[in-house]
Parts: C-alpha cells; sequence; structure tokens
C-alpha cells in the first residue's frame, strides 16, 4: 500500500491499533477481572460466606427441595454444588418457553440469597461481547462480532508490530522512562507487548476459536442444516439433556436419591469432583440425571460427564470425546483459565492487565508522537478525548460498576441490570467529560476519580471491617486489590503534568 | 510452593542474564561494556537457567498446566520485572540476579 | 489546490476500498475455507462430522489475520482488492460443489 511493505505494517498498525485500542482496552481490562469472575461475585454478595461446605449430600437435597417446590413442572433442573470459589448452591431451571430462571442458596440451611446480580458474570460478558446480546439487538449477537472483529485486529496488529519493530531482541529490556516524552511511552509500549508477546498471541486466538461455531456457522449450515443445537448436541454434548426432540415426559416416578447418585458420578471422577448435576423430565418415569466433573484441576474446558437414569440410578452412557474435541477443550482452557489454583489466576490477571496498558500505551504513542509536529491535526483533539474516555473512563465505569453493586439494595426487584445501567452511564459522562475539558485536565481528573472510587470501595457500607473481622482472605485479597488499583491511578494522576501543548488545546478550544 | 518461588528467581536470573549480555544493559548496570566472552557466558548460563526454571516448574505443576503457565505467564512477568529493574535500578537488578561486572 | 484534494479524495477512496475488503472478503475467506474443508473432511471421512467443522473451523482463524494483511500490503489495487474477492468466488464455488 505504501512504498514498501514496514511502511505498510506501520500505516496498518497505527490506524487499525487506533480504533480498536478503544475497544480493545475495555476488552482486556474486563478479560482481566474476568479471570477472577467468581471473587467478583462473592465480593458482591456478603450473603456468602466463605466456610467451606463439605457436606455435599446435605447441599444436593437442599437444591433438590428448592427445585421441587419451585418448578415442579420444569422439564429442565440444574443444580451447581458449591466449591471453594463460589459457596453457594446454585439452581437453574428451564420453563416451557425456555426461559431460565437462576437462584442462590445457602448449602447449610437452603435460605434463599435475595440479591440478585449478575457479578463477575457481567464483565465475563463485555468482555465477550460488549453485553450486546441477541436480546438486546436482535440482528444477531453483534457484540459477539464486534469483538471478534477486534480480536483478529489485535492478531494483525501484534503481525504489524513485529514487522515494524526490527529490532526486537535487541531492545527486549529496552525501558528508559527519562527519555523525551514520546520516546518513553513508546519504549513502554514494546516492553508490554513483546516480553509478553506469546500471551497476547495465543489469548486472542483460544478466545477466537473457543466461540468458533458463532463466528463462523458455516458447519452448522452445510453439514447440520442450520441447527446449532444439533450440532452442540454433537460437538459438545452439551445438549445432551436439552429438549430438542425429547420424548415427552413419562408419567410422574420418584427420583432415586441425588446424593446416591451423585456418588456414584463421584466413584469415577473422585470424592467432590462433580461440578453440577443436570435433570430432564424430574419426577418422572424417563427422568435422567447427568453429572459433570469440575474444571478445577485440569487444563481442559469439556469435561467428563456421566448420565444416569432417574428412578433407579443405573448409568445409561459415559460421553466420549473425540482426540479432536479434546484439543480443542485444552485449547478453551488455555483462554478460561479455570484451573491451576490462585496463583495461575493472579498471573493471568496481572498480564491481562499487562495487555489492556500496551493497548493504553499505544493510544498515547499515537497522540503523543502527532502533538509535536508543528501544528497538530484538528481531529488530534476528538481522538484524544476518545482515548482519555476508553482508557481511564473504562476504569472509572468499572469502579462504578462496584460502588452500584455495593449500594443498591439488596431486595429491589430486576436488581441485576442496575449497576450495568451505571456503568455505561458512568462511561458516557466520562466521554462528555473529556470532551470537554482538555486532554491533560481529562486525564488527571478521570485518573483521580477513578483512585477515590477504588480507595472508597472496600469501605463501603461498612463491609471492609466486616471483612477483616471474620478474616475473609479472599474478600481481604479483593480490597487490597482495589487500593493497589487506586494507587496505581494515584500515581498517574501525579504523573500526568501539563506540557507545553497545553497552550495550544486552549487555542483550539476556544477557535 | 517453595519449588515455584525458586523456578521463578531461576526465570528472573535467566532474563537478567540474557539482558546483561547486550552492550545497553551492561553499561547501564555495570558502566563498561560486555566483552565477547562474556556474552558467551551470559547467554549460556542465562539458557541454563531457564531450562531449569521451566523443568521445576512443570515439575511443581502438571506437564499440560506447567508448560502453558511458564510460557505464558512466568516469562513475560518475569520480563516485565527484568525491564523495570534496569530502567529503574539496573546495579540492583543485576546483584539480585547474583551477576557482578 | 484542486489537483491535490483530488488525490487525497482518490487516496481516502482507496483506503475505504481496502477496509471493505479486509472486513467483506476477510469474512468471506473465511466462512468458506472452513466451509470447504469442512465438506471436504466429511467426504472423505476422515474425521466425523462434528469434528471437521471443529478442525475446519479452528485452521481458517489462522488464515484471517493473514488475509488482512496482504490486503494492505498488496501495491496495486487489483491485487488487494480484486484478488482476495476472487479468491473467496472460488471458494465459495468450491464450498458449492462439495455440498452433500
Amino acid at each position: 500500500m505504501k512504498r514498501t511493505f514496514t511502511l505498510s505494517m506501520a500505516w496498518l498498525h497505527s490506524w487499525a491499533g487506533l480504533f480498536f485500542a478503544w475497544l480493545l482496552f475495555g476488552i482486556l481490562f474486563t478479560g482481566a477481572i474476568a479471570v477472577f469472575h467468581a471473587e467478583v461475585t462473592y465480593w458482591v454478595t456478603p450473603e456468602m460466606r466463605g466456610q467451606v461446605h463439605d457436606d455435599r449430600d446435605k447441599a444436593i437435597e437442599v437444591g433438590r427441595a428448592y427445585l421441587e417446590e419451585h418448578a415442579p413442572d420444569a422439564r429442565l433442573w440444574r443444580l451447581t454444588l458449591p466449591s471453594e470459589r463460589e459457596p453457594v448452591v446454585k439452581v437453574y431451571w428451564r420453563d416451557e418457553k425456555g426461559n431460565g430462571t437462576t437462584r442462590r442458596l445457602q448449602p447449610d440451611t437452603g435460605e434463599t440469597i435475595q440479591r440478585e446480580t449478575r457479578g463477575g458474570g457481567f464483565f465475563i460478558d463485555y468482555h465477550y461481547m460488549i453485553n450486546l446480546s441477541r436480546k438486546d439487538i436482535a440482528l444477531g449477537p453483534v457484540g459477539l462480532w464486534i469483538v471478534g472483529m477486534a480480536g483478529i485486529v489485535m492478531l494483525v496488529a501484534c503481525i504489524s508490530g513485529i514487522v515494524v519493530h526490527k529490532r526486537i531482541f535487541r531492545d527486549l529490556f529496552l525501558f528508559r522512562p527519562g527519555a523525551s516524552r514520546h520516546r518513553s511511552w513508546l519504549d513502554a509500549h514494546n516492553v508490554l507487548s513483546v516480553l509478553p508477546l506469546p500471551f497476547h498471541i495465543i489469548i486472542v486466538y483460544t478466545g477466537l476459536v473457543t466461540l468458533y461455531w458463532l463466528y463462523v456457522p458455516a458447519g452448522i449450515n452445510s453439514l447440520y442444516a442450520g441447527s446449532e443445537d444439533a450440532f452442540r448436541r454433537e460437538a459438545i454434548s452439551q445438549h445432551y439433556v436439552s429438549l430438542l426432540d425429547a420424548p415427552p415426559p413419562g408419567p410422574p416416578a420418584p427420583m432415586m436419591s441425588l446424593p446416591a447418585i451423585n456418588r456414584q458420578a463421584e466413584a469415577q471422577f473422585g470424592a467432590g469432583k462433580t461440578a453440577y448435576l443436570t435433570m430432564r423430565d424430574p419426577n418422572r418415569a424417563n427422568a435422567m440425571v447427568e453429572a459433570f466433573r469440575t474444571r478445577a484441576d485440569r487444563v481442559t474446558q469439556q469435561v467428563e460427564q456421566i448420565a444416569y437414569r432417574g428412578i433407579d440410578g443405573r448409568q445409561i452412557r459415559i460421553v466420549e470425546h473425540s482426540t479432536a474435541t479434546k484439543i480443542q477443550s485444552f485449547v478453551a482452557a488455555i483462554h478460561f483459565v479455570e484451573w491451576g489454583g490462585a496463583v495461575i489466576r493472579w498471573a493471568y490477571f496481572l498480564v491481562g492487565l499487562a495487555a489492556a496498558a500496551m493497548v493504553a500505551t499505544g493510544l498515547v504513542v499515537f497522540t503523543a508522537k502527532r502533538e509535536t509536529k508543528r501544528g497538530a491535526p484538528p481531529w488530534l483533539r476528538l481522538v484524544q478525548a476518545v482515548n482519555v474516555a476508553s482508557v481511564a473512563g473504562l476504569c472509572i465505569a468499572c469502579a462504578v460498576f462496584f460502588w452500584a453493586e455495593r449500594l443498591t439494595p439488596a431486595d429491589l426487584p430486576a436488581r441485576a441490570g442496575v449497576p450495568v445501567k451505571f456503568f455505561f452511564l458512568s462511561w458516557l459522562a466520562c466521554l462528555a467529560h473529556a470532551a470537554l475539558r482538555p486532554p491533560h485536565c481529562a486525564w488527571r481528573e478521570q485518573f483521580a476519580l477513578a483512585a477515590f472510587l477504588c480507595f472508597a470501595a472496600p469501605m463501603l457500607g461498612g463491609q471492609g471491617w466486616l471483612h477483616l473481622i471474620s478474616w475473609d482472605t479472599t474478600r481481604l485479597f479483593f480490597d487490597l486489590t482495589f487500593w493497589i488499583f487506586g494507587a496505581v491511578f494515584a500515581f498517574l494522576f501525579f504523573k500526568v503534568k501539563g506540557t507545553p501543548t497545553r497552550s495550544v488545546h486552549r487555542h483550539e478550544l476556544v477557535a | 510452593m517453595m519449588l515455584q518461588l525458586f523456578s521463578l528467581y531461576m526465570t528472573y536470573t535467566g532474563l537478567s542474564s540474557f539482558a546483561l549480555a547486550m552492550d545497553k544493559h551492561h553499561v547501564q548496570a555495570f558502566g563498561e561494556r560486555v566483552g565477547p566472552g562474556r556474552t558467551r557466558w551470559l547467554r549460556l548460563s542465562g539458557s541454563i537457567l531457564l531450562l531449569m526454571a521451566l523443568g521445576l516448574w512443570v515439575w511443581s505443576l502438571d506437564v499440560a498446566m506447567g508448560l502453558v503457565s511458564w510460557l505464558l505467564w512466568v516469562l513475560p512477568i518475569m520480563g516485565l520485572i527484568v525491564a523495570a529493574g534496569l530502567a529503574f535500578v539496573p546495579r540492583f537488578t543485576a546483584t539480585v540476579a547474583c551477576r557482578r561486572p | 489546490m484542486a489537483y491535490r484534494a483530488g488525490r487525497e479524495r482518490q487516496g481516502a477512496a482507496r483506503i475505504a476500498a481496502r477496509i471493505v475488503t479486509a472486513i467483506v472478503a476477510g469474512y468471506a475467506i473465511l466462512y468458506f475455507v472452513s466451509d470447504a474443508l469442512g465438506l471436504a473432511l466429511v467426504s472423505a471421512q476422515w474425521t466425523t462430522r462434528a469434528d471437521a467443522v471443529l478442525i475446519a473451523t479452528n485452521l481458517a482463524f489462522l488464515l484471517a489475520p493473514a488475509v488482512v494483511i496482504w490486503v494492505f500490503a498488496a501495491g496495486s489495487m487489483w491485487r488487494a482488492v480484486g484478488l482476495p474477492f476472487v479468491v473467496a468466488a472460488l471458494l465459495m464455488a468450491l464450498a458449492g460443489v462439495l455440498q452433500p
């Protein structure tokens, strides 16, 4: 396109990078937070208590009792056992119209947890579809498509970045914070990009191929006559208990004791290794119970599943995964990281934040390079405003989400959507603020706000003290992380100083 | 746990060896250029340290988890620490890696 | 001035053409490569239906960034815009032929 390949790649890297960086910072930042999605849900739901509940039989009975009371006629139940990260019983059922309902129960008393929240699930949803699902836009999963495009562009940016950055090995560790403004930001961008480069490329690729059939439904259209359900049943076995061409429910018949079925399953999975049980046509003659193994101790996204007959616990089938499925399961697990324990999760979190920082430094490099030229182009002002909003504004929006979770009353009906609304409203406010204020003021003020929100978040509702008194280590680490983020934002606030070009922007505002 | 911490430290020393094998960073840390023999030694010992770190890490977890996590995060995070160290406290970075001029 | 403005407008149009090509032809190539490859695997009976879809789509994703880079690296407009659409059309024909 340009005179040489390198120049074309430099152009592509800058421009595709600019537009998609606005999206990618949010995707990467929420992705890093989403690594701890269970801990987020745990933190925003003070009703969850951290004691390890060993009595799995009791938990199953509690869940079953609730389901029998509230959804006796539903054709599909799911009962998720308490785990170390989420010490609650989750029950889910689907009604005739196909709408699902989820409730959380205390594993020992069966008491319902009133507080409805999307918790960590919101960060996952933002990360992979910017919270725009088929429910919001009838056209299709538009958010998913946008994120998919952003993923491809990030891969393109990584490749073009390698082409442009000639001295990739010689400058591997090069970071000169004292150099000229443009130079030191570029060093930071390079270091954050090149050192974790395997991570960036692998994480983006694994993210795209995890939901491969949603992005490219070619196989479904050609080989399954367009039926996604039929494909999922064969490929992912998830919908074995789906209601798709399920026989009509048989006559009522009591189901065998679920803890007994679970014990059979755990004899094969390992003690305490069942993640959840699904029940099709419960309390009917043709009831079927399927047990799914946990993911926490293996790098695999597809798990072992064993199906039993409901009335007598006879084993019907064990799902066998083909080699290709096992490989794809490994690939997906690299992205989802539900294994490995806390250390691995912290590691992914840190490198994910490094990826987000890489994108943010790239944005700063873009504007810094063009600010120093004589007569910065008029559209640069707009770019700077969007930069501030996409980086600092997004951090503020995430903090506001947590504030809204703390401050919204637990018993408010349809509560789950409220913090999400505040997330997007605050982001829009940050965009407006960034458009009205000169760039350096906008950066400073938004970082100051972000710092304040993070420092104060653990203390909302007096929860911080409770965490300390009950020595709830998960929640305490969460609070500590808030303070560390607050410190980082405060540091950035002090670092953003006025520069000689600030006066140029004032004149542009007046003109 | 101790094995993993030691593996992290070895990754750090391995990576800083590679960094110090470059003139730019050797000057930052020690104030003098690196000679050819020293370059070879730093790179060789760096490779050995990295391989040992990988081995220890994989041994403390399992092959799949170990390989994936070492490649995707141990290496980048330790690399970022080395880069930051060389930028702000180069001499200290080298000392922690048990390297002297 | 008018000449320069004309050249810039032409430049913008060319860039727009490349962007459209990267998105449309890029996705089309991704789609029809996984289509054709999946159908080929099934008709050669090397794998099951579900596995064919999985393997074909995962491999096709490796191509997608390469196509985008090609569109922006290629010198002439024919190579940058024309060629990807031709390739996409050929792949579509191939997939059509392989349909069961």
